[in-house]
C-alpha cells in the first residue's frame, strides 16, 4: 500500500514539474485581443439552420411540380406478320 | 495591485491588464489542467480555453469569492467537459497511446523493459485517477496538484469541509484498491 502511494506522488510530482510553453501568456492574449473565431461560430448555426430550411424547401417544391407522364401517347399495333405475309417472299407465277 | 483592482482597470477597457491576471495565474491553471489531461499540449490548450472564457465572463465576477477560488471553478469545470470531450474521441486516443508507447520502446535509451514498466506503472497510476468518480477526483486534483487546503477546495466545490474531508479519503481508498496489485508491490 505504501509503495502504491509512493508511486502516485512521484507520478503527480514528475507532471507538476512539467513547464508550460514561456509563450503562453502572449498566445492566450493574441487569441483574446482577435476575437473573429467567435463571429464564425456564431453565424455557423444560422447559416446552417438556413441551408437546411432551404433543401427542405427546395425539395417539397421539386417534389410538387412532378407530374405523372400521361397516357395520351398512341401505341401502335403492328402485326408484322398482316405486312409481310410470308406469300411475299414466294412470288412466282402462281399468285 | 489586487486582483479587484485590475478586474476594474480591465472592464473600465483597459484591455491589456488582462495579460498581468495571465501571468499572475497561467501556472496555477496549467498545473489544475495537466492534472486532468495528463498531457502538456492539451494542458497548454485548455489553460488558453480557460482564460479565454475567463476574459468572456470577468464582468460576471462579483468578488464574492476570491478571484482565485472563481478561476479554480472555471479550471475545473472546463477540464472536466474537456475531459468528457476527450472521452468520446477514445479510438483516436488508444492509437496514439499505442504509437507513442511503440517509439518510447524503440528509443533504446533506457533498458527497454524498465522503461516499458515504468511505461505501466504511469499508465495504471494515470487510468486510476481518470476512473474515480468526477467529485473525488476534482478534490484529490485539486489536493496533490494545486495544494489547496481541505477548506480552500470546499470554496472552490462550494461543499462543505466534511464533505471533501470524505471525497478525498474515498478517493484514497479507491485508488489504492485499483492500484495495490498492480503498482502497490
Amino acid at each position: 500500500m505504501m509503495n502504491a502511494e509512493k508511486n502516485i506522488q512521484e507520478f503527480i510530482n514528475r507532471e507538476k514539474q512539467i513547464q508550460p510553453n514561456p509563450f503562453l501568456s502572449t498566445r492566450i492574449m493574441a487569441r483574446i485581443e482577435t476575437p473573429q473565431v467567435e463571429t464564425v461560430s456564431r453565424w455557423k448555426p444560422v447559416v446552417l439552420t438556413v441551408s437546411l430550411l432551404l433543401a427542405v424547401v427546395l425539395g417539397i417544391g421539386i417534389g410538387k411540380s412532378y407530374r405523372p407522364a400521361s397516357d395520351t401517347t398512341t401505341g401502335v399495333s403492328i402485326n408484322d406478320s398482316d405486312i409481310e405475309g410470308l406469300a411475299y417472299f414466294n412470288m412466282n407465277g402462281d399468285e | 495591485m489586487s486582483d479587484q483592482q485590475i478586474i476594474e482597470e480591465i472592464l473600465k477597457g483597459n484591455q491589456t491588464m488582462f495579460r498581468l491576471l495571465v501571468e499572475k495565474y497561467q501556472k496555477m491553471v496549467f498545473v489544475t489542467a495537466i492534472g486532468f489531461v495528463h498531457n502538456k499540449e492539451d494542458a497548454e490548450d485548455l489553460t488558453q480555453e480557460i482564460f479565454v472564457k475567463v476574459w468572456e465572463s470577468l464582468s460576471s465576477f462579483k468578488g464574492d469569492s476570491e478571484f482565485s477560488t472563481w478561476l479554480y471553478r472555471i479550471a475545473v469545470n472546463s477540464s472536466i467537459n474537456s475531459v468528457q470531450k476527450k472521452q468520446q474521441n477514445h479510438f483516436i486516443e488508444l492509437a496514439e497511446e499505442w504509437i507513442q508507447s511503440f517509439f518510447h520502446v524503440e528509443s533504446g535509451e533506457k533498458d527497454s523493459q524498465q522503461l516499458l514498466e515504468a511505461n505501466e506503472t504511469d499508465a495504471a497510476i494515470q487510468k486510476a485517477i481518470d476512473s474515480l468518480p468526477v467529485s473525488q477526483r476534482t478534490a484529490f486534483l485539486l489536493s496533490t496538484y494545486d495544494d489547496l487546503s481541505q477548506k480552500q477546495i470546499a470554496d472552490v466545490m462550494q461543499r462543505s469541509e466534511g464533505a471533501v474531508e470524505q471525497l478525498l479519503q474515498r478517493a484514497k481508498t479507491n485508488l489504492q484498491i485499483k492500484l495495490g496489485s498492480r503498482v502497490g508491490k
